[in-house]
């Protein structure tokens, strides 16, 4: 070319200054719809309180409705900016490479490296998993995120002569490796999640008692699995790729899809609900699928029956007596702990154990103030009160 | 940028504690952001940027637990929406059928020195340079695209980049040198 080291920095510099010109003043310059963001707004904020937590379904429903909104049918997203986002960026990009290399000759190797270079790594990885892998990562992420949770430690001592037990107690925030023998408590106002090799969670409510039997990383020729026994108390599950199995005192269940929640009840009975894919159910030689949007309650001895989901559960606390003396008023009730609850469509924040609190602006005369509370699959049930204000 | 790090800590804090309410607030600072950006990788398509924010952000609502605080938050809804935008290029089949029509109309002259000075400003300004530009940058290979408007409207960097599309920064920075070139040529009317 005959050009200066020089010379063709200062054209690499003025060709990168009118690139960046350029795009800056094409990119700009746009309207997005302020309705469209608006309403996204709002979305997002129902969205964020019906993620919250998982519930419970209770009968007697004053007023019942069944609303499947935009919202709900169009959040089954399952894969993320993960391995699969990666990979299929990656994937793009190595068309584009190849048909670079058809065009000039010069990539077309690039590929085939990629190719042998991944399979010497399978070969040697194969030779190596029991070294590495199978000590490394047999563990779940145990996150405590609202008050405490304990860890019940129990580890063969002496090649296996003697047992051990520690206890641990986490606060909020904390985070340790738990794996098999390991038992976690939540408290009364405590909430916990396990993070399963980034293939799924199980976020535990108050006063759950659940024991890892069972969790082993993927290696070249073992698929990730875990399996746990829930002893009391509620848990919710998110599951991708990966093959999980939950234990009750009554049930079994098995992960065939991808969200889902067990709640054991008082009396021996579990409830399993399924939002996304199907979770296999077995209990005395009996076996159902529980789909999306469906439950089943197992109680033993009965036929297990799977049961559309119903709404959840809605009490109001406070105020009890429809006649109020002050223009405000401050309204609390429970909902199931994965609801999401308006007040007059107000969202508002429910806790890990359900209970929400709400202030009403009152008139003088007859007030009707509107509770809803919806599920994840978008079932809602509407208590409407008719508050007398004498102000 | 340097008054909104802290407000990025904070949230990115927040969203590696689970904590949902976070989102909304990453809303309130990055949406507009983020739908410039989805909206500048479907050819300025308001229908079709506005389907796919919305996914991107309940995708975020439902992914909150993936969230592991090694990039900023915006970064991490980029990973998500570059995922998203791609979905929809496999849907329309785009990577098979495209093909680089010279543009039609006229070029503008005065944009043909690129690489000896900097251009004026009411050059870069005008409305005909921006449609070229534009035009220009919709006819770049998919990942051209995608690479200079992370780097110089997102104004991430290489190393960011590199995460984002699991390239090494060496990668990046070449891919995004054959890019400009591509651009360059594009807008010029060169060969």
């Amino acid at each position: 070319m005959g050009m200066s080291e020089a010379e063709e920095r200062t054209r690499e510099e003025a060709l990168d200054a009118n690139v960046r010109a350029l795009i800056l003043a094409a990119a700009q310059s746009l309207e997005g719809n302020p309705l469209f963001k608006e309403s996204l707004r709002r979305e997002l904020e129902q969205a964020v309180s019906g993620v919250a937590g998982a519930g419970t379904v209770d009968d007697d429903q004053t007023v019942m409705s069944t609303n499947v909104g935009r919202l709900v049918s169009s959040a089954t997203v399952d894969d993320g900016p993960g391995s699969a986002a990666r990979q299929s960026i990656r994937n793009a990009i190595w068309r584009e490479l190849d048909s670079r290399g058809s065009r000039t000759g010069r990539m077309r190797w690039f590929p085939r490296v990629l190719v042998l270079g991944a399979s010497a790594v399978a070969v040697a990885g194969f030779f190596l998993y029991p070294l590495i892998w199978a000590h490394t990562r047999d563990g779940a992420e145990l996150t405590v995120t609202q008050s405490e949770a304990e860890v019940s430690r129990v580890r063969p001592l002496f090649f296996g002569l003697g047992t051990r037990v520690s206890n641990i107690i986490l606060t909020q925030g904390e985070t340790m490796t738990v794996g098999a023998g390991d038992t976690i408590s939540t408290g009364a106002a405590s909430s916990a999640t396990l993070s399963f090799f980034d293939r799924g969670t199980v976020t535990l409510y108050p006063t759950s008692v659940l024991t890892i039997t069972g969790v082993e990383e993927s290696g070249p020729r073992v698929n990730p699995s875990a399996s746990v026994h829930l002893g009391a108390g509620q848990v919710r599950n998110l599951f991708e790729d990966f093959s999980f199995a939950l234990l009750t005192p009554d049930v079994s269940t098995t992960v065939l899809g991808t969200a889902y929640k067990v709640d054991v009840l008082a009396g021996g009975h579990t409830k399993i609900t399924t939002d996304e894919g199907a979770v296999r159910v077995d209990m005395e030689g009996q076996s159902v699928e529980v789909g999306a949007g469906e439950e089943v309650v197992a109680v033993r001895g009965e036929a297990l029956q799977v049961l559309p989901q119903r709404p959840p559960r809605l009490t109001i606390e406070s105020p009890l007596s429809p006649e109020v003396s002050s223009p405000t008023v401050v309204l609390e009730g429970t909902t199931s702990v994965d609801a999401s609850v308006t007040v007059d469509g107000r969202t508002v924040t429910v806790g890990v154990d359900g209970s929400f609190k709400a202030e009403v602006a009152l008139q003088p005369g007859a007030n009707r103030v509107a509770v809803v509370a919806t599920s994840p699959i978008g079932r809602s049930v509407t208590v409407e009160l008719v508050l007398l204000c004498d102000c | 940028m340097e008054s909104s790090r802290d407000v990025n800590d904070i949230i990115s804090e927040r969203l590696r504690r689970r904590d949902p309410a976070a989102l909304p607030e990453l809303y309130d600072l990055y949406g507009d952001r983020l739908y410039a950006f989805v909206f500048n990788m479907v050819d300025r398509d308001h229908g079709i940027a506005e389907d796919i924010v919305q996914d991107v952000w309940l995708s975020a609502v439902k992914m909150i637990d993936r969230y592991e605080g090694r990039s900023r938050p915006y970064t991490w809804l980029c990973g998500i929406a570059i995922h998203k935008v791609k979905d929809h290029w496999r849907r329309k089949g785009r990577d098979a059928d495209r093909r680089y029509d010279p543009p039609s109309g006229e070029r503008a002259e005065s944009l043909e020195l690129m690489d000896s000075a900097p251009l004026p400003e009411d050059v870069v300004e005008r409305e005909d340079t921006r449609r070229i530009v534009r035009e220009a940058l919709a006819s770049l290979p998919q990942h051209y695209r995608m690479m200079l408007l992370l780097k110089y409207v997102e104004q991430m960097s290489a190393k960011e980049i590199g995460e984002l599309m699991e390239m090494s920064v060496k990668a990046v920075e070449s891919s995004i040198g054959r890019a400009k070139l591509a651009l360059r040529d594009r807008v010029t009317g060169a060969s």
